[in-house]
C-alpha cells in the first residue's frame, strides 16, 4: 500500500504578504513535488496495481485550500483522501504527529522539498521516526518483490540506482514525464461525488525540536548615488580589499 | 495506440458533418501547418470511429481555414476539436497544451500569471471599475491585454481612447476572468462551463449587461458561445472615426498590410471594419498579402498555443511575415493581441524591418502624433 | 352500401411494419364494410381478381385499397372497377405506405395510424359520385422549345413520323453546346460529322418549321389544346433570301472584337457573324446592339452593297407568331456553372486557367485557335484538367454533374494526341458508368497521369526560388493532396483546365412559370416520376436532355426520342382523357364576383352572361382541377367533384 504526503504551501506566484514576524501568503496551494509525488503514486498504481492514498497537510488557513489538491489525486486515479490539520510547526513535529497513521504504509512518497521546507528534512525525519529506509532526490521508481528500486539525482546528468527494501519512505524531486491532464468535468464530478477524510492528530508541543544552526549572516551594504558614484565608491572598497 | 470509439462519439460530440466527407484532401492541402496527414486522414479514421495517433491533432490551430475551402461542409476543424475533446477526456494532452489548460484553471490567464496582478496595468491610469462607478459598457480587458507587456500598450491607448470619448465604461480589474474562448476550442469542455459560470456570476454581480472589448478571441466566444451583447473596440472606433468624434489627424505614410485574425475573419465574418479603420489614416497606404480575408493564414497563437508557442514545424506566423515582405509593407497591422504577440515574434526571429501594430496604434498615432 | 376493403402486404413494405391482421380486424367492425381482405400484392394479376371477384358475387358498390400512394396504383384499380362494371371513381385508395408505414418508426402507432386511414378512406369512398371522364380531342402538332441535340432528336423523331413540329431555338442557330464539340466520349467520333447531317435534316424536313433566334413567351391552355406565342426576333437578314456565302460579314468594315459566345469568349467576331460554318439556318445576323447602323446610323453599310440576293434588311421587326399545338417537349439544355465564382482557382484571373468548354472550342478544327492548344502563345507541357469543379460541392452545386469524369479523359486524351504535354486529372471519384466508358477510362489511363485529390488552390505566388522561376515562366502552381498517397503537392503547370459543373440554362425558371411546372431543387424540371414517367413532366408537356438534369449525349437523345414517343402516342390516339375531377359552378349560388378568375392559374374561367346574369363560367377542358377557385369562392359556388365539402368533411372526421 503506498502512501504520498501532500503539503499546503504558500503560492508564490500571487505573493505574499510579509510582516515583522510572520508571512501571510494571499493563497495557499499544494507543494509542486508532492504533487509529482502522486504522479508516481499513480503510476504505481497503474503498473502494479497497488492501492495507493494520499493524506494532505494543511494548516488552519490552508485547510480548505488542500481540498482542491487532494480531489485532484483522486481523479488521477487514488483510491483513498485524507486530510489533516497540523499548525504551523517543525518537520520534527509533524513526522511525530504522523508516524502512527503512516505505520501501514510499505511506500510512503512525497517531495523532497517544499517552497516553504526548502531543507528537504521532512521525508527524512519521518523515515527516521518510523524506523525505515529513506531515499530523497528521487527522479522514478520500480518495484521489485518486496524492494523498490528507485533512480536517485545526483546533479550533473548523473543518476544513482538503489535497491531499497520496503517498507521505505522516498522524496521525489523530478518526474519523467509531464504530468497527466485532469479534465475538469472529471475533476468537478469528482468534487461532487468522492469524499476526504478528515484525520485528527496529536501535536506535541512539549516533543524536543531539532534546531538547525545556522553560519552567521554576512555584513550586507548597499551603495547609493549614480554610476559615477557609485562606481567611485565601489573602487574605494577595492582598493581597501586588495591592499 | 489504436483507440476504438463508442458508437455513441457522434452523440456525444454533436458532431455530424463527417459523413459527407468524400476525402478530397483540400483541407489537407490547404492547411499551412499539416503534416500531411491531418486533417483528412483524421477524419477518415474518425469515421469509422478508429482513431491511430491522436498526436497530431494538437497541430490544429482550430483557424477554420480548411472549413473555408471544404467543399462538403464537412467542417474539419470541428472534426479536430472532437478529436481533441476526445483526448482531453481521456487525460491525455500534450505537455504545453496541459500547462495552458492549467494556467488557466489555477490562474485564469494563459500564462499562469498571479490573478491579484490582473488589474495592475491601470496602476498609473484613470480606469473606472466595476466597484466605484456606474457604467454602460464593460470593457473586458482579456488576459493578453492584461498582462503580457507586447500588448500592453495598445491596452493603455484603449484606455486613452475610451476616457476622451467620454464613453460610459468600467473594468473589472482582479476580478476579470479569463473568457475560455481558446478553452473550448481545445475542446476542454469541463473547463469552458467553469469559465463560464464565473463570468456570468461576475457579470451578474455587478450588473454588466453589455461588453466591449479588443481581443477577438474574447469577443467571438462572449458574441456565440455566452450569446451576451458584446462590441469590439474597433467597431466603437469605426463609429467615432466616421461621426467625426475621432479625428485623425496625423499621417502615418507608411504601406501597410492588414492581417485578418481567424476570430474576427472567418469565425465572425469581420473582414472590412479594420480595413475601413486603416484607410481612413491619412497617408497610409493599405495593400493585401497574399492570403487574406477568408484565406488568412492564422498566427499560431490560437487554441491553447499562445502560452508556450507553436509546436509544429511549420511556424505560420513566420509565413505570415514573409507575405508581408512579399508585398513591401512596413507595417503589418493586426487588430488581435495574440496575432500582435506571435508575428511580433516573428518578424524578429527572421530579422527584417517589418514593424508589428495593433490597428489600435496607428489610429492612436493618427490621433495623437504620438505612441509609435 | 356495400364497401370492400382490400389490405396490400406490398411484400414486406406494408406487412413488414403494420399488423395486417389487426387492420383486418378493424377494417371488418367498421359500418357498412362487408368484405376485408388482405392479400401479398393486391396490384397484381390475382389481387386484381380478388376485387373483381368480389364485387360481381358481393354485390360491393364502393371500393377501398389500402396500400402504397394512390399516384401508382389509383389508376389500375379504377379500371378494374370499370371492368367489373362499377363507376371507377367508387374507389378510394388509402396510403398506408408512403404516408405510414415507410415512414414511422413505431409498430403500434403506425399500426393505429393505418386504422385512421383506412377508417377515412371508408367514410370518404360512401361520398363518391359517380362520375364521367371527357375526351378533349388532341391538336397534332408538338412544340420542341430547344434545339440541341435533344431538341432536333425528339423534333426529327416526331416529324418523320409525320406530324408537324415547331422547334423553337433562342440562339441564331440550331446545334446547341453539341455543336462546340471536336470528339465525343466514348468512341471519339467527330462531333460535327455527327450533328450536322440531322441539323440539315431539320432544315430540310418539311413538317418542321424552325424558329431560330426566338422564344416562348406564353402558353396557354392544357393537354391536347395548347395555345403558344413565339417571340421572333429579327435577323436582319432574310433566312430564305440568303445563300449563306459569308460575303456581307467579309464585308463589313468592323474588326472582329468582340467576344463570341459560340467560342466561349476566346474566340472574336463582327457585329455582323455566322456563329460557326455549318449554323443552321446558314444565315448570318446582325447584332443591333453592336452594329453601326444601329448604333450610329453613320455605316456604309458595305454588307448591303456586296449581297447579291438583296438579303440584308435592317427594317425587320419582331413579331409574335401563335401557333397551336397538342403537346410540348422540353429541350432547353444546360450551361456551365461559372468558375469564376470559385475565387480560388483564379479562373478569369490566370490565363491559363480555362474552362472545359473553352477548351474544346480551341480543340475544335472550326474554332478560334484552328485546333491548336495554345496558352500565352505557346504549347503547353503540362496540363491539370481539374474534375467537380463546382459539382458535388456544398458551397455551389451539390448534385453530381454526371458526364465531366468522361469529358475530361477526352480532353486529356486529346490534349495528349495534339501536344503531347504531360496531362494530369484531378478527380474525387471516377464515375465511368456507360457503356464502353470503363474501357475509355482503362486506355486514356495508360497516356496520362490521375490523381485522387481535390485541388485546393491554383496560385501565381511561388514558396520559393524553385516555384519562382516556374512562375516567370508563365506558370501556376496547383495546389493538392494526392490522396492516395497522403502526400500534399505544389505542382506547376502551363495550362489548367476546370470541368465546371453542369446547370439549367439561363431562363429556365422563366419557362417553367409559363408553362406552369415545376422544377427541382437544382432548377432543372421536375418529371412526375423519376423511374416510370423520367420524360413526363405534366399532362402532355415532356421534357429531355439536360433541362431534365446533366446527362451525356447518349442519354440525351434516348430521353429526347422517349418524349418523342410520349408525344406521338398521345397525337396518334387523337384524344386525351381528361380527370372528371374538375370544378363547377352553381349558377344558383354564383354571384358573378370574378374573384375565380384571376385566381385559375389555368385561365379555365370566365364571367359571362346567363339569362341576364353575370356567372362564372368553367372551361372544363381546361380545369386542372387543383380547386384554387373552389376554395377562393365567398358564396361556396365553386364546388369541385370529388372533393365536395361534405365528402372533405366525412374525411377528415374519421381521421380524427
Amino acid at each position: 500500500m503506498i502512501c504520498v504526503i501532500v503539503r499546503a504551501v504558500p503560492d508564490l506566484v500571487e505573493g505574499l504578504e510579509i510582516e515583522e514576524r510572520d508571512v501571510r501568503p494571499y493563497r495557499y496551494i499544494a507543494n509542486e513535488l508532492d504533487e509529482y509525488a502522486v504522479e508516481h503514486a499513480v503510476s504505481l498504481k497503474e503498473k502494479y496495481n497497488e492501492r495507493v492514498e494520499v493524506i494532505g497537510i494543511a494548516s488552519e488557513d490552508a485547510y480548505d485550500e488542500i481540498d482542491e489538491s487532494l480531489y485532484m489525486a483522486i481523479a488521477k486515479g487514488v483510491d483513498k483522501a485524507y486530510k489533516v490539520k497540523i499548525p504551523k510547526t517543525t518537520s520534527y513535529k509533524i513526522a511525530d504527529a504522523l508516524s502512527d497513521f503512516l505505520k501501514k504504509f510499505d511506500i510512503i512518497l512525497t517531495g523532497t522539498l517544499a517552497v516553504d521546507e526548502f531543507y528537504g528534512v521532512l521525508g527524512a525525519t519521518i523515515a527516521d521516526k518510523l524506523d525505515i529506509p529513506y531515499v530523497g532526490g528521487v527522479r522514478s521508481i520500480e518495484i521489485e518483490g518486496d524492494s523498490v528500486i528507485v533512480k536517485k539525482e545526483l546533479g550533473g546528468g548523473a543518476y544513482l540506482v538503489l535497491k531499497v527494501k520496503k517498507p521505505a519512505l522516498f522524496g521525489i524531486l523530478s518526474l519523467e514525464k509531464p504530468p497527466r491532464y485532469v479534465p475538469i468535468s472529471k475533476l468537478r464530478s469528482v468534487m461532487r461525488s468522492a469524499e476526504i477524510e478528515e484525520l485528527k492528530v496529536k501535536v506535541e508541543e512539549d516533543v524536543l525540536d531539532v534546531r538547525f544552526l545556522e553560519p552567521p549572516k554576512p555584513e550586507v551594504e548597499f551603495i547609493d548615488g549614480d554610476p559615477e558614484e557609485v562606481a567611485e565608491k565601489l573602487a574605494e572598497i577595492i582598493r581597501g580589499l586588495i591592499s | 495506440m489504436v483507440e476504438v470509439l463508442s458508437e455513441s462519439y457522434q452523440n456525444k460530440f454533436g458532431y455530424e458533418g463527417l459523413t459527407r466527407c468524400y476525402q478530397c484532401g483540400n483541407c489537407t492541402a490547404i492547411c499551412p501547418v499539416s503534416d500531411g496527414r491531418f486533417p483528412r486522414r483524421l477524419i477518415a479514421h474518425l469515421r469509422w470511429g478508429r482513431i491511430e495517433r491522436f498526436d497530431e491533432v494538437w497541430l490544429c490551430l482550430q483557424c477554420k481555414l480548411c472549413d473555408e475551402f471544404c467543399p462538403r461542409d464537412t467542417n474539419p476543424s470541428l472534426a479536430m476539436q472532437t478529436l481533441k475533446r476526445i483526448s482531453v477526456e481521456n487525460g491525455s494532452v500534450p505537455p504545453h497544451i496541459g500547462e495552458f489548460l492549467m494556467n488557466v484553471y489555477r490562474r485564469r490567464n494563459p500564462w499562469g500569471h498571479s490573478r491579484m496582478k490582473r488589474g495592475e496595468w491601470m496602476k498609473d491610469l484613470n480606469v473606472p471599475t466595476v466597484k466605484d462607478c456606474e457604467f454602460d459598457w464593460l470593457w473586458f480587458v482579456g488576459c493578453a491585454n492584461s498582462f503580457d507587456s507586447r500588448v500592453l500598450g495598445v491596452t493603455e491607448k484603449i484606455a486613452r481612447i475610451l476616457n476622451e470619448l467620454e464613453i460610459s465604461y468600467a473594468v473589472l480589474g482582479r476580478d476579470e476572468g479569463c473568457c475560455g474562448n481558446d478553452v473550448k476550442r481545445i475542446g476542454e469542455d469541463g473547463l469552458f462551463e467553469l469559465l463560464m459560470e464565473e463570468n456570468f456570476k461576475v457579470f451578474k454581480r455587478y450588473g454588466v449587461e453589455r461588453i466591449i472589448t479588443h481581443s477577438p478571441h474574447c469577443y467571438n466566444t462572449f458574441k456565440n458561445d455566452y450569446n451576451i451583447e458584446v462590441k469590439l473596440f474597433l467597431e466603437l472606433l469605426h463609429d467615432f472615426i466616421n461621426d467625426g468624434s475621432v479625428e485623425l489627424k496625423h499621417e502615418f505614410k507608411k504601406v501597410v498590410t492588414y492581417h485578418d485574425s481567424c476570430f474576427l475573419g472567418r469565425y465572425n465574418n469581420i473582414y472590412e471594419l479594420p480595413r475601413e479603420i486603416l484607410r481612413s489614416v491619412p497617408g497610409l497606404k493599405l495593400v493585401e498579402m497574399r492570403s487574406n480575408r477568408r484565406t488568412s493564414i492564422c498566427c499560431g497563437g490560437g487554441a491553447g498555443n499562445i502560452a508556450v508557442g507553436y509546436q509544429g514545424k511549420v511556424q505560420p506566423s513566420i509565413l505570415r511575415v514573409k507575405e508581408a515582405l512579399d508585398v513591401n509593407a512596413d507595417v503589418l497591422a493586426v487588430a488581435c493581441p495574440f496575432c500582435k504577440i506571435m508575428l511580433e515574434e516573428a518578424s524578429k526571429s527572421v530579422n527584417c524591418n517589418l514593424k508589428v501594430l495593433d490597428v489600435v496604434d496607428i489610429v492612436y498615432h493618427s490621433m495623437y502624433g504620438e505612441g509609435l | 352500401m356495400r364497401v370492400g376493403v382490400y389490405i396490400c402486404h406490398c411484400g414486406f413494405n406494408i406487412a413488414g411494419f403494420l399488423d395486417i391482421d389487426e387492420l383486418v380486424r378493424y377494417a371488418e367492425s367498421l359500418n357498412d364494410v362487408v368484405i376485408v381482405r388482405d392479400y401479398r400484392f393486391m396490384c397484381s394479376n390475382p389481387g386484381q381478381e380478388l376485387i373483381r371477384d368480389d364485387i360481381e358475387k358481393l354485390n360491393l358498390d364502393r371500393v377501398v385499397v389500402a396500400a402504397c400512394s394512390p399516384n401508382l396504383h389509383e389508376a389500375t384499380f379504377r379500371r378494374v372497377l370499370s371492368e367489373s362494371g362499377l363507376n371507377p371513381f367508387f374507389l378510394q385508395i388509402a396510403n398506408i405506405r408512403e404516408q405510414c408505414s415507410w415512414v414511422h418508426s413505431d409498430k403500434v402507432k403506425a399500426t393505429e395510424k393505418a386504422k385512421r386511414i383506412i377508417r377515412s378512406a371508408v367514410e370518404r369512398v360512401k361520398h363518391h359520385t359517380a362520375l364521367e371522364s371527357k375526351r378533349v380531342n388532341v391538336i397534332p402538332r408538338v412544340l420542341v422549345i430547344g434545339g440541341g441535340i435533344a431538341g432536333i432528336s425528339a423534333s426529327l423523331l416526331i416529324a418523320e413520323a409525320g406530324v408537324e413540329v415547331y422547334l423553337v431555338e433562342r440562339e441564331p442557330t440550331i446545334g446547341g453546346n453539341m455543336a462546340k464539340f471536336d470528339k465525343v466520349f466514348p468512341t471519339l467520333d467527330c462531333a460535327a460529322c455527327i450533328l450536322t447531317p440531322k441539323m440539315t435534316a431539320v432544315k430540310e424536313n418539311p413538317n418542321i418549321k424552325l424558329y431560330t433566334n426566338s422564344e416562348v413567351v406564353e402558353v396557354r391552355g392544357s393537354v391536347g389544346n395548347f395555345k403558344v406565342k413565339i417571340r421572333v426576333k429579327p435577323r436582319f437578314i432574310d433566312e430564305d433570301a440568303c445563300t449563306g456565302c459569308m460575303e456581307c460579314v467579309d464585308s463589313c468594315l468592323y474588326y472582329p472584337t468582340i467576344p463570341s459566345k459560340f467560342d466561349e469568349k476566346i474566340g472574336f467576331r463582327k457585329p455582323i457573324y455566322m456563329p460557326f460554318p455549318q449554323a443552321i439556318p446558314n444565315t448570318p445576323i446582325i447584332n443591333p446592339d453592336e452594329c453601326l447602323y444601329f448604333i450610329t446610323n453613320k455605316c456604309p453599310m458595305y454588307c448591303e452593297d456586296v449581297c447579291e440576293a438583296d438579303a440584308i434588311n435592317f427594317e425587320q421587326e419582331e413579331r409574335i407568331e401563335e401557333v397551336e399545338v397538342g403537346a410540348i417537349v422540353i429541350a432547353t439544355g444546360y450551361k456551365l456553372f461559372d468558375p469564376s465564382e470559385i475565387s480560388e482557382y483564379g479562373y478569369g484571373r490566370y490565363k491559363n486557367v480555362f474552362t472545359a468548354l473553352q477548351v474544346e472550342r480551341m480543340l475544335n478544327s472550326t474554332g478560334p485557335t484552328g485546333g491548336r492548344i495554345v496558352v500565352n502563345g505557346r504549347e503547353p507541357e503540362r496540363v491539370a484538367i481539374v474534375h467537380c469543379v463546382g459539382s458535388r460541392d456544398e458551397r455551389y452545386r451539390r448534385y453530381c454533374s454526371r458526364v465531366c469524369c468522361m469529358y475530361s479523359l477526352k480532353l486529356a486524351h486529346l490534349i495528349k494526341e495534339r501536344t503531347n504535354a504531360e496531362v494530369y486529372n484531378f478527380y474525387i471519384d471516377m464515375r465511368a458508368f456507360g457503356k464502353g466508358y470503363e474501357e475509355f477510362y482503362r486506355s486514356v489511363l495508360e497516356e496520362v497521369k490521375v490523381v485522387r485529390g481535390k485541388v485546393a488552390e491554383i496560385t501565381d505566388i511561388p514558396m520559393n526560388d524553385d516555384e519562382r522561376r516556374e512562375v516567370e515562366r508563365g506558370r501556376v502552381i496547383v495546389v493538392f493532396e494526392d490522396t492516395l498517397l497522403g502526400r500534399v503537392e505544389r505542382i506547376p503547370f502551363d495550362m489548367v483546365i476546370l470541368s465546371p459543373a453542369i446547370e439549367p440554362s439561363d431562363g429556365t425558371k422563366e419557362l417553367a412559370r409559363i408553362l406552369k411546372v415545376s422544377l427541382d431543387e437544382n432548377g432543372f424540371f421536375r418529371e412526375i416520376h423519376p423511374k416510370l414517367a423520367p420524360t413526363v413532366v405534366a399532362p402532355g408537356i415532356f421534357v429531355c436532355g439536360c433541362a431534365q438534369g446533366p446527362k451525356d449525349i447518349q442519354d440525351s437523345v434516348a430521353q429526347a426520342e422517349s418524349a418523342a414517343g410520349q408525344a406521338l402516342s398521345m397525337i396518334n390516339r387523337g384524344f386525351v382523357e381528361l380527370e372528371p375531377t374538375t370544378a363547377y359552378v352553381d349558377e344558383e349560388k354564383c354571384s358573378g364576383c370574378g374573384m375565380c378568375v384571376p385566381v385559375c392559374p389555368f385561365q379555365a374561367i370566365e364571367v359571362v352572361s346567363v339569362n341576364g346574369h353575370v356567372r362564372a363560367r368553367i372551361d372544363e377542358s381546361l380545369c386542372m382541377g387543383c380547386g384554387v377557385c373552389a376554395a377562393s369562392c365567398p358564396s361556396r359556388a365553386i364546388r369541385h367533384r370529388l372533393f365536395e365539402s361534405e365528402t372533405i368533411r366525412a374525411e377528415i372526421l374519421s381521421l380524427l
